[in-house]
């Protein structure tokens, strides 16, 4: 005998009469010696009743009648935006990458043309210190106050 | 043509530029010696706060002037000061920062023949600022003689 958690699947199915007749079959047996499976293919039932009456219930009452007009005069209230015109939104979807594309390397040259552009004299090129063979650090003191330290000679070469 | 012709103007010098700047090298012998004379050396008033903020972290006993040269230089003009022990250094300043730091180039030049070259930098230095550079022996040969020190100052001083 199958076990209820192979039946409760197809209990839905069955109810609907949408089994092919071998599983229809077995199904039936189970149900035949299964209380249990038997109050869960009532509920299933019951609740497939309920379900059809709600829905015949809310069709009976929908109204058909004028529904073309009745859509297109809610769309006429929304508020209307501007479309975009046709040829540019196609052409926007279709190459959104180079349109993306071209847009990083044209910020990207406005930044290197800014850089280069600004005076030698005014650019931060950097504090480097070439110690050669000799050991060195820098330490800033204070704002007027630098001390580059340099040991003696790696190479004793004084 | 706007956008040349004031990317032409951008690249020209800052007017300031176009002035000398004062530039005024010493030499100085840092020294633990217990035979040496304790404290500062008076002719380094000039320089007092910078000594004493550079005695704060290095504690050397006694600072006492060696050499002292100052220069009236043009952008771009080097100067050279011999020090102690055949070694000089060259000075060349190279621009003038927004801020109105000028970047100098520090040569330090070993013995003669040799004039290996020891440490080379471009540094900012603060109007009324001075670069330390220090670290190696006023007398290769005389470790009681003490340690080099070289005091770099921009124009005025305090």
């Amino acid at each position: 005998m199958k076990r209820c958690t192979e039946v409760v699947p197809l209990l839905g199915p069955l109810a609907d009469a949408a089994l092919p007749d071998d599983e229809r079959a077995w199904v039936t047996d189970h149900l035949r010696g299964c209380a249990a499976c038997r109050d869960r293919m009532a509920l299933t039932a019951a609740q497939g009743d309920a379900l059809r009456e709600a829905l015949s219930a809310r069709a009976a009452r929908a109204n058909f009648d004028r529904l073309a007009d009745r859509v297109l005069a809610r769309a006429a209230a929304q508020p209307q935006h501007a479309p975009l015109p046709v040829w540019f939104s196609e052409l926007w979807s279709a190459h959104r990458s180079a349109f993306a594309a071209a847009g990083g390397l044209a910020a990207a040259a406005a930044v290197a043309i800014a850089i280069f552009s600004t005076p030698a004299s005014f650019r931060d090129e950097g504090e480097e210190v070439d110690f050669g063979t000799h050991d060195g650090a820098v330490l800033q003191l204070n704002q007027e106050t630098t001390v580059i330290w340099m040991s003696e000679d790696r190479g004793a070469q004084e | 043509m706007i956008f040349l012709l004031a990317a032409l103007l951008l690249g020209q010098p800052h007017p300031v530029a176009l002035q000398r700047v004062r530039v005024t090298v010493r030499a100085i012998a840092a020294s633990n010696d217990a035979a040496a004379a304790p404290g500062m050396d008076p002719k380094l008033s000039p320089i007092g706060s910078h000594i004493e903020g550079f005695g704060q972290q290095f504690r050397f006993r006694s600072y006492k002037l060696l050499e002292e040269q100052s220069f009236d230089l043009d952008w771009k003009a080097p100067a050279q000061m011999e020090l102690p022990g055949s070694r000089s250094l060259q000075v060349t300043p190279r621009s003038l920062d927004k801020d109105g730091k000028i970047k100098v180039h520090l040569e330090l030049l070993g013995s003669h023949p040799a004039h290996s070259r020891k440490l080379h930098t471009d540094y900012a230095i603060q109007r009324g600022g001075t670069l330390l550079v220090g670290g190696i022996r006023v007398d290769p040969g005389d470790p009681k003689a003490g340690t080099l020190l070289i005091a770099v100052t921009q124009g005025m001083e305090k």
